[in-house]
């Protein structure tokens, strides 16, 4: 019986060829979309879900209240770690990861030969203690407890040694200032990607000083601890404060100039919390993580985008079945007729869609193969066509097909089951009026979803071009930023004489920040009579050039120059900086005093700074943080000798002055290659996020109205062969062609109206919330909801008018022949 | 006695009035019958034999078959005795057009529950009887009317039905076609299944072995008992 029922569904499928493609297609297309989107959020979850051992351990991270705003930090003072395990019994172990400078990038030589390598971090001895490791060669014990011993990856060791069995004692050479050698002291198995930090090499902070100096108030340390079995992480988190209150105290009051009671009723705090390992990679989003982590409301959305492109691509299988209920109908009173119960016919019907929902699959798979290395370049993912081989995908084609099999097979099924026979064979059957109104809805449902993408698409990509567009208030464009540039030492102004000379060059400019790389210092800046109110900001150095370079606008008084020595004791503020301190109108001349150690004279004496100018605030950080008080101070008593140099280069002239910058380097800094980024690159890279968000967002909005209008274009055909004979007759009383156009596309054309105004509001609540995550951000205004209205209502008339215009020219009297 | 009806009612209501499709109508078939059923279009043949084959439900009145009260069964009982008991033919062949020759004939089975082999064999008995063995594996649009009302025509007896109902059978075949067709029912008659038919043709209902007339859902004389 089943057999019968596989055949004739099978001669079915070939008989009406373009129906068949158009449903297998569809849902094709949507298993395919579902199965890239299930694996990025399995791959997604599966980071750090492996740690079976993970359960007990927590990274602490910190909420710090100033008096005018919060932030939320990953790293916190390095002296907690140890601290707080001498104090807990809840604590088992304890372990400080940190960030080596210049972001984990060193020069390493063995013997003579050189590489630079990435991903450095130091770590305690602890650390093997709680992230257990697949150590290849040496001991978990012995790995990082002596000083100056460094842990390879697998993968490092074969780069510097061939073999890793070799690694275990051979002698490295850091190019750091003191040149320490260090001790290759294990070799461990390459560290998992799926992890939500990574290294390629770990020294230990074993005997190095400045790790075990008191601080309670820097932020530096990843710290992780592991609790005893069964101990409560609340019970950590409340004991923090007493913590804070015995063994801070004493650092708040050398930082800031006051004890901390007074610091604390200054609206100032610290709130420590722990985050369960596992979840630090979705979950958290501090500043100074240890990588870009994962989202989880992404993957929630992702996981609706999936089911809404399945359930498009099922009512697209649900209305052209139930429209061509007519065709089948016949069928259905004939088996009636011999002897066929109803739900035999279900069972016909529902096995029919099953078989078209496997032959799907099958073309989900070759689409896959396809969408792979698309969906890649924009999930920044890596899937292979063979992560379709695993089990589980294996299981997930399987789950689809039953689930499209059903749900697209389940409606049609009982409607045309239902069928009377008598009716049917007397052929008082009046075809395609079965489930219309349940047809449009689902219409209206597919559009509503396609347009509320396309909203999506349109807003999201708005808010990426103002992120990344003029209105930052300076200069994005032309602008090379160099790096390492304080390997120049002595030799930087001669360096930036002959970058200057270079034709094209309109400015450069020495710093230790530039808008887009995160490496501004914190600092804390009062005026010398309220000396326990200071405020904090962000702190940079820079030469006289900076302003020029970046086109910053002063409001008051003027930037750094040459022609005053005394402005090594100047300061500029944004005019945040200046609002904060209370300075007045006319801040010029102000004194201004910091305990930062660095820009105060030896053993402690305090230097008086004076305000020398105010900047328009501009948006040196992404635009996801409100502008925060900047304090720039001169380069100058460090000679100038900043990390960055950025070159502002004329139009269209970048190409030769690179050439000749590296030139110029390479005189200059003979060991060590040029490297460099562009400045609207690196401020582009804040928002990679919303860049992927913007490339996912088109993507699936393209699919889904893709499918959509598949789907469309079905049921438009199909309506239009109903209305053959109407047509005829029409065209027959001189009815044009634009009439019938109009009349065919009419219905469409209503229900896709309606899907826009369902879809309208939704979208704007969407788009509204997302835009929350922006302190600066674009309005929703109504031209975008015009645009995607537009969009979907012009794609729906093309769709439909082409099958309606084919109908219409048709010449009647053959139409008129047929009946 | 094969069927009984006793003072059938059947109509639709339209605007409010009763419209009566048949009315006050009794019938008697005995077991071997050839009962031809006549009358203009709208007479209510086709309806007649809609209710006689349990396609349709009827308002009023008792119709028994073999026996037992077809008016007191529920929904199930009916369609088992339908599929078991009869077979239908139609003006129209009513073939399923994705289905071959063999496939059609093929259907009823399906639903009886008739083993594989078992079907195998009765299908290929029907073939070689009709003569159509050579035509088993066309698709019906394949075949000529007279083929494709001669394939209906097996599909119906197919599952050894005691009653056949044939509705207009040749209306759509030509003279010789028709004369076939008839010639058929006569030898089915010969070996004992019951046939009613309703037609237009004076010469077709000549066939059957009485001819009763239908005007507006009545008969035009009173039906032997």
């Amino acid at each position: 019986m089943i057999r019968n029922y596989l055949k004739i569904a099978w001669r079915n499928l070939m008989k009406h060829k373009a129906y068949s493609l158009i449903n297998i297609f569809g849902l094709a297309m949507g298993a395919a979309i579902c199965l890239l989107i299930v694996l990025y959020i399995q791959s997604e979850r599966s980071v750090d879900a492996w740690r079976t051992d993970a359960d007990n351990v927590y990274r602490m991270a910190l909420i710090r209240k100033y008096p005018t705003r919060q932030s939320s930090y990953a790293i916190i003072p390095q002296s907690f770690a140890q601290t707080v395990k001498e104090e807990l019994p809840e604590v088992e172990q304890a372990v400080r990861i940190f960030n080596f400078i210049n972001n984990g990038t060193l020069q390493i030589r063995y013997g003579d030969q050189k590489f630079e390598e990435t991903k450095v971090l130091l770590a305690d001895p602890t650390f093997f203690a709680i992230f257990k490791s697949n150590l290849l060669y040496g001991s978990e014990e012995k790995a990082l407890s002596e000083p100056n011993s460094i842990v390879l990856s697998e993968r490092t060791a074969r780069k510097y040694f061939g073999d890793p069995a070799r690694a275990v004692g051979q002698v490295l050479i850091p190019e750091l200032n003191d040149e320490q050698p260090l001790v290759v002291s294990a070799v461990v198995a390459d560290w998992p990607e799926a992890s939500h930090f990574t290294f390629n090499a770990l020294v230990s902070t074993a005997g190095l000083d400045n790790f075990e100096e008191e601080n309670y108030t820097g932020f530096s340390a990843h710290t992780y601890f592991r609790l005893h079995a069964g101990a409560s992480p609340e019970k950590v988190e409340a004991a923090m404060p007493g913590i804070i209150r015995k063994f801070a105290a004493g650092s708040i009051q050398r930082s800031f100039y006051m004890p901390i009671d007074e610091f604390m009723a200054a609206g100032n705090g610290y709130t420590y919390f722990l985050q369960p390992l596992k979840k630090i990679y979705l979950t958290s989003h501090l500043e100074n993580e240890l990588r870009v982590n994962g989202n989880e409301t992404t993957l929630y959305i992702f996981g609706l985008v999936a089911i809404f492109i399945l359930f498009i691509a099922c009512v697209n299988f649900i209305n052209l079945a139930t429209a061509r209920a007519s065709e089948r109908a016949k069928e259905v009173g004939i088996r009636k007729t011999f002897g066929s119960e109803r739900r035999m016919l279900i069972f016909q019907f529902i096995s029919e869609s099953f078989l078209i929902s496997l032959l799907a699959m099958a073309v989900a798979v070759a689409l896959f193969a396809l969408l792979v290395p698309v969906f890649n370049d924009i999930s920044g993912k890596e899937f292979t066509f063979a992560a379709l081989a695993s089990p589980g995908a294996v299981a997930l084609l399987v789950v689809f097909t039953c689930i499209t099999g059903s749900l697209a097979g389940i409606y049609p099924a009982f409607v045309l089951s239902s069928f009377s026979p008598i009716l049917v064979l007397r052929g008082r059957f009046k075809s395609g009026s079965h489930g219309r109104s349940i047809r449009s809805g689902l219409v209206v449902f597919q559009f509503a979803i396609s347009v509320i993408l396309i909203i999506c698409t349109l807003v999201v990509n708005r808010q990426m071009d103002y992120m990344t567009g003029e209105r930052l208030g300076f200069n994005t464009e032309q602008t090379v930023i160099l790096e390492r540039t304080d390997l120049l030492g002595e030799n930087t102004r001669a360096f930036k004489n002959e970058l200057s000379a270079i034709r094209g060059v309109l400015n450069v400019t020495g710093s230790t920040a530039l808008p887009g790389q995160q490496n501004y210092f914190g600092v804390s800046w009062s005026t010398p009579d309220k000396r326990n109110e200071p405020i904090t900001g962000r702190g940079i150095l820079v030469d006289e050039d900076y302003a020029d370079a970046l086109s910053l606008e002063l409001v008051k008084g003027r930037f750094f120059s040459r022609d005053f020595p005394t402005d090594s004791l100047g300061v500029v503020l944004n005019e945040k900086a200046a609002a904060e301190l209370g300075l007045p109108d006319d801040p010029i001349g102000q004194r201004l005093i910091t305990p930062e150690e660095f820009l105060n004279g030896p053993e402690g004496t305090e230097k008086t700074y004076h305000v020398i100018g105010v900047v328009k605030d501009f948006h040196y950080q992404s635009l996801h943080e409100p502008i925060t008080p900047l304090v720039f101070t001169s380069g100058a008593p460090f000679n100038n000798v900043l990390g960055l140099t950025a070159i502002h280069v004329e139009t269209g002239a970048m190409e030769p002055v690179l050439s000749q910058v590296k030139e110029v380097w390479s005189r200059f800094v003979p060991e060590k290659p040029l490297t460099f980024q562009f400045l609207d690159q690196t401020i582009a890279n804040q928002y990679d996020t919303e860049a992927t968000a913007r490339k996912v967002f088109t993507f699936f909005s393209f699919i889904t109205i893709f499918i959509a209008c598949i789907g469309l274009l079905g049921l438009a055909a199909y309506t239009t062969r109903q209305r053959v004979h109407e047509i005829g007759v029409r065209k027959v009383l001189g009815a044009s062609v634009g009439n019938i156009v109009l009349m065919l596309s009419r219905n469409f054309i209503r229900l896709v109206g309606i899907a826009t105004l369902v879809a309208v509001p939704v979208a704007w609540y969407f788009m509204y919330r997302w835009l929350q995550n922006f302190t600066y951000r674009i309005d929703s205004s109504w031209d975008l909801f015009v645009w995607a209205s537009a969009i979907s209502l012009a794609t729906a008339f093309l769709t439909i008018s082409f099958q309606a215009v084919r109908a219409a020219v048709q010449n009647p009297v053959k139409s008129l022949r047929t009946e | 006695m094969l069927l009984e009806l006793n003072n059938i009612f059947k109509w639709v209501t339209q605007g409010g009035n009763r419209v009566f499709l048949l009315k006050h109508l009794d019938l008697a078939v005995e077991q071997g019958d050839f009962l031809s059923v006549m009358g203009p279009s709208g007479s209510g043949k086709s309806t007649l034999l809609h209710v006689l084959g349990m396609l349709d439900d009827f308002n009023e009145g008792e119709y028994y078959f073999q026996g037992e009260p077809v008016h007191g069964f529920r929904d199930k009982q009916r369609a088992r005795f339908q599929k078991e008991h009869i077979g239908f033919v139609f003006q129209a062949y009513h073939l399923i057009d994705e289905l071959t020759v063999y496939e059609n004939i093929e259907t009823p089975l399906l639903y009886q529950k008739v083993s594989s082999s078992e079907r195998k064999a009765l299908v290929a008995d029907m073939l070689d009887r009709f003569g159509i063995v050579g035509k088993k594996d066309l698709f019906p649009a394949q075949l000529s009317g007279g083929q494709q009302q001669l394939v209906g025509v097996a599909r119906a007896l197919i599952g050894k039905p005691r009653l056949l109902l044939a509705d207009e059978p040749t209306g759509n075949l030509n003279s010789r076609q028709s004369r076939e067709i008839m010639e058929l029912f006569q030898e089915l008659n010969a070996e004992g299944t019951t046939i009613i038919q309703a037609t237009h043709s004076e010469t077709n209902a000549a066939y059957g072995s009485r001819t009763l007339h239908l005007l507006d859902g009545s008969w035009t004389s009173t039906p032997e008992p």
